[in-house]
């Protein structure tokens, strides 16, 4: 059985911008990421990464290291005993020496915001979240300049997903990362993302800046997306005749939002 | 690279061979085996030939699927021909001293490849007309009297019954694990053998590890639905010969029987 997984798809990501890829199961979005890194090629069309055709056998055989790719439950591939050794592998597959590979791990684990102490211990022995920091960790220590994450945050409580998305952010602002991050959850795009390109049934619906996409729960439910609760809310007080001031994107937002108007009222 | 596996897969569809009581799609099978085996002469050679094909456009299976069922197999086919073919004694056919095909060898290649693909052809019916369920139900069945002198059948039934619903699980995970290896470098196709040996380490581990993972939620999962070993379950369609299943298997029996009179006489 043969189908076309994707098609039509137009689209350019800017080198440090933070993009989100969102479609419903089965919209093709984990597809589409699986070329950026040559782990798939095109049958049909082109895909130029950091500026060279991932068909070119010399830039694929590099692409692994200079596009990290996270995937869905990562810790389903530890195989060491010491996260330590887990997050060499990558390094050690690019022949770094042991004291630089040290000093990556070190670095990497930081950036994770992880104590140093989290490279003796055994993968199995750590909670879900700091496990799937010290995965993320792994695929950050060969320095990637774009990292592809598919649903980092499945699995994962609320809590833990913040801090692991809270510290994604925070390498993109800190060391121009590009980030592609996949999901189905707009709260995430609400959160985080600077543009946001809409798949469904393997063709791109719309890209567009975040605030335009979320705010457009016409388009977000034409791709099977449920919009954010924000953006839901801002709708039904519409309907009830109370306009808010801006389109609130996060709960935080509409928090505020709804605070000044109340202040607003109250002054009345 | 493990997308295109799906050996003797299931393929639904309404036929008489469908309909079929597994037991007796067994029971044709062996006796159809045995005849393709035992046939010796070229009239008992057509009519098994006959009787397989015949079996297969019951089916209502299309050809291609027959015909894919064969192609994984060609260098094996290919092989024992060629073996065949150098090694039986006989009037030369091509003789590079070195080197010795015989008329004889040709012809004998030929039944053999002949016979191989029969075999082939008569197991994909099985296999694309019954359901891993079905299969292993009838199997089952048909060695409960073994149950008598203490083999624990229906927890081998079981076993098998798991084994093949995760094979397709297992393809995936293993799709996934390689590419996440992959994507971290990992070189499972460059260098030498050893260096290949030691880069499976990276997939099998934790392949494994998932694996006795997944054993123990099964586990779990299957007590909490009160699971019990040795305790004597209930199907929900209990396996019925029908008469079409009793002329199945007499068929089968006559193209047997023709075979070994045709071997004797």
């Amino acid at each position: 059985m043969e189908m076309t997984a994707l098609k039509d798809i137009k689209l350019n990501i800017f080198p440090g911008e933070f993009l989100v890829v969102a479609g419903s199961t089965g919209s093709g979005k984990s597809t589409l990421v699986q070329h950026f890194n040559g782990l798939l090629l095109p049958t049909n069309g082109r895909v130029k990464v950091l500026g060279k055709d991932t068909t070119d056998k010399k830039h694929r055989n590099e692409l692994w290291r200079l596009v990290g790719m996270f995937f869905q439950f990562p810790e389903c591939q530890f195989f060491n005993a010491t996260v330590y050794d887990d997050i060499a592998f990558g390094l050690r597959n690019l022949n770094l020496d042991e004291k630089t590979i040290a000093r990556r791990i070190r670095e990497a684990l930081a950036i994770m915001g992880l104590p140093d102490e989290v490279k003796f211990a055994h993968p199995g022995k750590l909670s879900d979240g700091t496990r799937r920091l010290a995965a993320m960790a792994g695929t950050l220590a060969p320095r990637p300049k774009i990292l592809v994450l598919d649903e980092p945050g499945a699995g994962l409580g609320p809590k833990d997903k913040k801090i692991v998305f809270d510290r994604l952010q925070c390498l993109q602002k800190s060391s121009g990362v590009t980030i592609i991050l996949v999901t189905h959850d707009m709260e995430d795009a609400a959160a985080y993302a600077e543009r946001v390109a809409l798949l469904k049934g393997g063709q791109l619906l719309r890209v567009d800046k975040a605030r335009h996409i979320l705010a457009d729960t016409g388009v977000l439910r034409e791709a099977g997306l449920r919009p954010p609760y924000a953006v839901e809310l801002a709708d039904r007080l519409r309907q009830e005749g109370i306009h808010l001031p801006s389109m609130p994107l996060t709960v935080a937002d509409a928090a505020k939002l709804l605070g000044s108007l109340l202040k607003q009222k109250a002054g009345d | 690279m493990l997308d295109g596996i799906n050996p003797g897969q299931y393929i639904p569809a309404d036929s008489l061979i469908h309909r079929m009581d597994p037991r007796a799609k067994l029971i044709v099978t062996v006796i159809s085996v045995l005849a393709v085996i035992l046939a010796s002469s070229l009239s008992a050679l057509l009519v098994v030939l006959i009787w397989s094909v015949l079996v297969a456009r019951m089916s209502g299976i299309k050809a291609v699927f027959y015909w894919r069922s064969l192609k994984p197999l060609w260098v094996l086919l290919l092989f024992s021909f060629f073996f065949r073919a150098c090694f039986t004694p006989g009037k030369p056919f091509i003789d590079t001293g070195f080197l010795m095909i015989s008329y004889e060898g040709i012809i004998s290649a030929g039944w053999l490849v002949w016979k191989l693909a029969l075999l082939v052809l008569t197991s994909a019916v099985v296999t694309f007309t019954t359901t891993p369920l079905q299969l292993t139900a009838a199997l089952e069945q048909m060695l409960m009297p073994l149950a008598r002198i203490g083999l624990p059948v229906r927890e081998m039934s079981m076993m098998v019954n798991l084994a093949l619903r995760f094979i397709p699980t297992l393809f995936q995970e293993t799709r996934l694990l390689f590419m996440a290896q992959w994507s971290r470098g990992a070189a499972f196709t460059r260098g030498r053998i050893t260096d290949r040996l030691k880069g499976l380490v990276p997939f099998i581990v934790p392949l494994l590890t998932n694996v006795y993972q997944r054993a123990d939620e099964l586990a779990l999962g299957m007590e909490t639905r009160c699971y019990r070993v040795g305790a004597v379950r209930s199907r929900m369609k209990p396996l019925q010969f029908k008469p079409l299943d009793v002329v199945a298997v007499l068929s089968s029996n006559l193209v047997l029987v023709f075979v070994l009179v045709q071997r004797l006489g």
